[in-house]
């Protein structure tokens, strides 16, 4: 096996569905965020080489965001619009129906909030709560310095717990 | 501090991103103002709502489909991708293989957590209440591992399984946080009180610790701290 394909099963396969789920919360859009997600694993194999050592994650998540912003300015407005069908439902196994049809409409309340973020606010928010990302590593992906990382965060955390949560006391 | 100076670092505060010092003041702060704490409880309560929902929304279609060159797009362009992907996502199907590891077991346990990873295998008794996971083992194996609930630390149990691993039954608690599954194997065996050792199989972290005649072995693919965060709470500490 050869390093680059070596590298590609080690370091960047792993992180594939977070670079599909990314490309997702970006698009908005499944057959999108399926192009966008294949367009950048292909790049991170081509790339390899400028990338050793570091963190492969941020590294994959930065050519996707990317990638779907030079998709979605190609794309513009045609289907980027359609926006909030973005995402394939997935069947649930749930023992109690009720519950689960609970746990669903929940979780579309959740996906829909996020969805309606405006993008800037949207992706820190994602790599942050969903990706588990460091302030550094989204710093790193968003090409923004780490105060500006903290503000949006911010943003995006007021906006989604008003939506969420409602008015609180304190906000 | 006052909450001039504290407003804007609650948010680095909950993500852990200040140092000792200002987390100290931060914490006195807190304890000491209302508006702050509440301000601060509802950052907590809207993480507990995002890792309380499955956000991962790839299927094993779509990972197929990510090895399929896309006609759309037009061309076929470096079909060593498609190549390699393609064989990493019969890995998902198949016994993978993997690094050559000392540990048999626990090479057999990342092969089951990849396996896993398939909707179908996941889950034997899909729930989040542990006081129908935990029962549902007994009678299945000689004991019943213990089923901890840690939704309010963003650990959300999503259920139980029953693996072969070594010839023997291992019971499999299912946990997730955020998209990410964590699998926990409880096998009767191995060495007292190992403290908790983490490792790398293909992307993947496997932390392993023992204790009272019990080995455990946590898989995910999560960073290395959070998957410490989930063995320390299992660990009851």
């Amino acid at each position: 096996m050869d390093n680059r394909t070596a590298y590609f099963e080690q370091a960047i396969w792993p992180h594939a569905r977070a670079a599909y789920n990314f490309a997702l919360w970006l698009a908005r859009n499944n057959q999108d965020a399926e192009d966008i997600a294949q367009e950048s694993l292909l790049k991170a194999f081509e790339g390899f080489g400028a990338m050793r050592g570091g963190d492969s994650r941020a590294w994959l998540l930065a050519i996707v965001r990317n990638t779907a912003f030079n998709f979605m300015s190609r794309q513009r407005p045609s289907r980027a619009a359609e926006g909030s069908d973005m995402i394939e439902q997935r069947a649930d196994t749930a023992p109690d129906p009720e519950r689960s049809l609970m746990a669903k409409s929940r979780r579309d309340q959740v996906r829909a909030a996020i969805a309606r973020l405006p993008v800037e606010f949207r992706e820190a928010l994602v790599l942050r709560e969903i990706e588990g990302l460091a302030y550094k590593e989204i710093g790193f992906v968003l090409k923004i310095p780490i105060g500006t990382v903290m503000s949006r965060l911010s943003r995006a955390r007021n906006l989604l717990a008003r939506e969420l949560i409602g008015e609180g006391a304190a906000s | 501090m006052s909450c001039l100076e504290a407003q804007p670092l609650l948010g680095a505060c909950l993500d852990g991103e200040l140092d000792l010092r200002a987390s100290l003041d931060m914490e006195e702060h807190i304890e000491g103002c209302p508006a702050c704490a509440a301000a601060y409880q509802r950052l907590e309560l809207l993480r507990a709502e995002i890792a309380a929902v499955n956000l991962d929304f790839t299927t094993d279609a779509v990972m197929r489909r990510l090895c399929v060159p896309r006609e759309r797009r037009g061309g076929w362009r470096v079909p060593a991708f498609f190549a390699a992907a393609a064989v990493l996502v019969l890995a998902l199907f198949l016994p993978a293989r993997l690094e050559r590891r000392s540990d048999p077991v626990d090479r057999e346990v990342v092969d089951s957590h990849l396996r896993s990873l398939l909707a179908d295998h996941l889950i034997d008794v899909p729930s989040s209440d542990r006081h129908t996971v935990k029962p549902w083992f007994q009678g299945r194996v000689e004991f019943a591992p213990a089923v901890p609930d840690l939704t309010a630390q963003g650990f959300v149990l999503a259920g139980g399984r029953l693996d072969v691993i070594d010839g023997r039954k291992v019971p499999v608690l299912v946990y997730r946080r955020r998209e990410h599954v964590i699998n926990l194997w409880i096998s009767p065996g191995g060495g007292d009180g190992q403290k908790p050792d983490i490792s790398a199989v293909n992307g993947y972290r496997m932390l392993r610790w023992s204790e009272e005649g019990m080995t455990y072995r946590a898989v995910s693919d999560l960073e290395a701290g959070e998957l410490r965060v989930f063995a320390n709470l299992i660990r009851g500490r």
